[in-house]
């Protein structure tokens, strides 16, 4: 058996925590709480071999993972949400890691407290195919036509992601202050999605405000339901935006 | 439009719903506070690209063939806990 981690909050204590509430392989979600712990960890117990899953079971149980730190949303308090498939051997050793980190994991809770994370995707009129068509081992010319197919992807790839940016930079722009923070990853298939943190009472406001948001005539705008704020929960980056390494240089 | 066509969603809005399916389950599978202890990486071994791209396409199609056959069964992969509010 192992204690699996869904989130940390600001402390609440158990009476928080909705009856009955069950995760993934049916662990009852309880709140860890220690002395001289100064934060609520909401986790469960559950055995190790529940999480050896793959394909469609596993991302069941990634959306199971969510639909936890969502009720933590629910609570009122903003969580920092763990991610998928943290565990620790028992209760001991994850308060022992709580601990020692409890600084910056303060620091996400105040950073995202009363805040959401938005998604808001930029899809391009035509995504991007996913593969390089490999010429036959038996055309002389494979390797050069191969290297070529290459730098063609890595040139559109810059186009798309050019494009894109420029599309985030536009919609940011048009949100003003009701961002409070933001990340942004490209995607191998072209789409630009963007995640704004975004005060709880301005939901409405930020919504209203994405659907005016006209994109250029080859983008369209999707937009996701508000999540536990993911992108904001990373001290590792060192990067209070958020910016997901492989994407560039946030856009003010 | 017909009835029938008002209530079936159209090639955009199921691409839309797998593109913001996808985009969760790449933050939740690769986002978030990352612990000292371990995390499964089973799923390290699986590009996200796949994740995104073929698991859930897999997944919501399947899902959306199964609704289609029992209108009373659940669909829950179609939607996140927030959107179902």
């Amino acid at each position: 058996m192992l204690t699996y981690l869904y989130c940390v909050l600001a402390p609440a204590g158990a009476e928080a925590l909705p009856a009955g509430l069950t995760g993934i392989a049916g662990g009852s979600v309880r709140v860890l709480t220690a002395p001289g712990l100064t934060l609520d960890a909401w986790v469960a117990t559950i055995d190790e071999d529940a999480l050896r899953v793959t394909g469609q079971a596993l991302a069941s149980q990634a959306l199971l993972h969510n639909e936890i730190v969502d009720a933590a949303m629910a609570t009122g308090r903003t969580p920092a949400p763990a991610r998928y498939g943290s565990r620790f051997p028992d209760d001991a050793a994850c308060v022992a890691d709580l601990t020692r980190r409890a600084d910056e994991l303060r620091a996400i809770l105040d950073r995202v407290a009363g805040a959401v994370e938005i998604p808001t995707l930029l899809v391009p009129e035509k995504l991007r195919a996913t593969s390089i068509e490999r010429p036959s081992s038996r055309d002389p010319a494979a390797g050069r036509q191969y290297l070529e197919a290459i730098r063609a992807r890595v040139a559109d790839e810059n186009r798309r992601r050019s494009a894109a940016e420029c599309e985030a930079s536009r919609l940011l722009a048009s949100l003003g202050d009701l961002v409070r923070d933001e990340a942004r990853t490209f995607t191998a298939a072209g789409v630009m999605s963007i995640a704004h943190l975004v005060s709880r009472a301005s939901v409405d406001r930020y919504r209203a405000a994405v659907s005016a948001f006209v994109p250029a005539e080859n983008f369209r705008v999707v937009k996701g339901e508000p999540r536990a704020p993911y992108s904001f929960a990373s001290p590792s980056t060192g990067d209070r935006s958020g910016h997901d390494s492989s994407s560039p240089s946030r856009s003010e | 439009m017909s009835a029938d066509s008002d209530l079936q969603p159209n090639d955009e809005e199921i691409e839309d719903r797998q593109l913001v399916l996808g985009d969760l389950l790449n933050h939740v599978l690769d986002k978030g506070v990352v612990i000292s202890g371990d995390v499964i990486i089973s799923i390290a071994d699986i590009d996200l690209l796949s994740v995104e791209l073929k698991l859930v396409l897999s997944s919501v199609q399947t899902a959306l063939e199964h609704h289609q056959a029992r209108p009373d069964a659940d669909v829950s992969l179609l939607r996140s806990r927030s959107s179902r509010r």
